[in-house]
């Protein structure tokens, strides 16, 4: 009997609750915001992207690291194929 | 306002685009949604190697090594055309719905797999096309001068048998883990002698030809600290014509007649181009062809004059 006096009055007090008119639209956005992340787990790299975008210095040294990554690249490549034997004679 | 923030997180953004260009030809198009337009540039970046190996098994052209340059220079505008590409494609791609592949788990893989794939192929290259080696001695002078840096068709006695004037790279009698560089004078079935310091080969005297000094100009060199001063010829071996260095004293060390022989079947006799400063078959011996280790085609890096680059002649 006591439980269901408590549920009454918590239901009286929602019932009072002012639920503005896109109270629908913004629950359905969350919805499809949180499926979009749960399907796109990259996000967090898309997101990690979108602050060093915002750090021209950070910005620039990635890009040099990577032109110096592709180098070393090629320079492994080189230098395996012209890794030199030695004439003794 | 939400709207908004989720098309700023699905921009491409310019600078990552190039980022992955530098890294990997072709990731950034990857990056930017297109994975077949980043395959196929991918795919034209490692394209020279193939073709590398391919003309270095097949041919033997004198422009061989021009042609290889020209492919790395290929591949190489193949990469400037990729990273440009990409950052025109991440600056009109506007707000961009992530594909499947849009993970850096597999940016990364793509990366392994290449990198993997191109340093495998210069692995095999290495080991069953092409091997490099320095010269560091006089023996060959002045075909070859020390510290040229040359390069060994390992399939060049894939098909035919190694003749006469060939220079070759074999593995030292004396010593199994030294490699020495010696010309070809005479083949199985050849008799071969030297008498009076004049090279006969099938009781035929080889034909000399003196060359003028100006044939060593810009490749003179010392050896044990001493200007080596000697004449250079041509020599005439069946078909085939050859530079020889007849060092003089200090420099003559290994002048001296060499009894007729008939050399063995699968062997051959090898001299070195510096005659009087050379230690070659006259030592140890006509060479079994096993030991060969290849054919000495090209210099890729000369030492002293760049006008020796490319082909040996």
């Amino acid at each position: 009997m006591k439980d269901r006096k408590v549920y009454d009055s918590w239901r009286q007090e929602k019932r009072q609750i002012d639920v503005s008119q896109n109270f629908t639209d913004e629950v359905m956005d969350q919805i499809n915001s949180w499926e979009q992340s749960r399907n796109c787990p990259l996000l967090k790299t898309e997101r990690l992207i979108e602050l060093i975008s915002f750090h021209p210095l950070a910005k620039t040294g990635l890009v040099m690291a990577g032109a110096a990554t592709g180098i070393v690249r090629l320079i492994i490549m080189i230098n395996t194929i012209l890794s030199n034997g030695v004439i003794n004679g | 306002m939400d709207e908004q923030v989720v098309q700023n997180r699905y921009k491409r953004r310019i600078w990552a685009a190039v980022l992955m260009s530098l890294i990997m030809p072709g990731l950034g198009q990857v990056y930017c949604g297109r994975l077949k337009r980043g395959l196929v540039l991918n795919f034209l970046n490692i394209l020279p190697l193939p073709i590398i190996i391919v003309l270095f098994s097949l041919s033997n052209s004198p422009a061989l090594m021009q042609i290889v340059i020209a492919l790395i220079l290929a591949g190489g505008m193949v990469q400037l055309t990729a990273i440009i590409d990409s950052a025109f494609l991440a600056k009109c791609a506007g707000g961009y719905q992530l594909k499947d592949y849009n993970s850096p788990v597999v940016y990364a893989l793509l990366v392994l797999v290449v990198t993997g794939g191109s340093i495998g192929s210069a692995l095999y290259i290495r080991d069953q096309g092409l091997e490099a080696f320095r010269v560091p001695t006089a023996s060959c002078y002045p075909t070859i001068v020390p510290n040229d840096r040359i390069l060994a068709n390992k399939n060049a006695y894939n098909r035919t048998d190694p003749k006469r004037g060939d220079l070759v790279v074999h593995i030292c009698p004396f010593n199994r883990h030294w490699n020495y560089i010696k010309r070809i004078v005479a083949v199985a079935g050849d008799t071969v002698e030297i008498k009076d310091g004049r090279l006969y080969v099938n009781s035929q005297k080889l034909v000399r030809r003196k060359l003028p000094e100006s044939t060593l100009e810009n490749i003179r060199i010392t050896v044990e600290e001493k200007p080596l001063e000697g004449e250079v010829f041509e020599e005439t071996n069946g078909n085939v014509k050859y530079n020889i260095f007849l060092a003089e004293p200090p420099h003559d060390k290994t002048t001296g007649d060499f009894e007729k022989l008939t050399v063995p079947e699968h062997h051959c006799f090898v001299l070195g181009d510096n005659r009087n400063l050379s230690r070659d078959s006259r030592d140890f011996g006509p060479i079994p062809l096993a030991t060969i280790r290849g054919r000495a085609d090209h210099i890729y890096w000369p030492a002293m004059n760049w006008s020796h680059f490319g082909k040996i002649e």
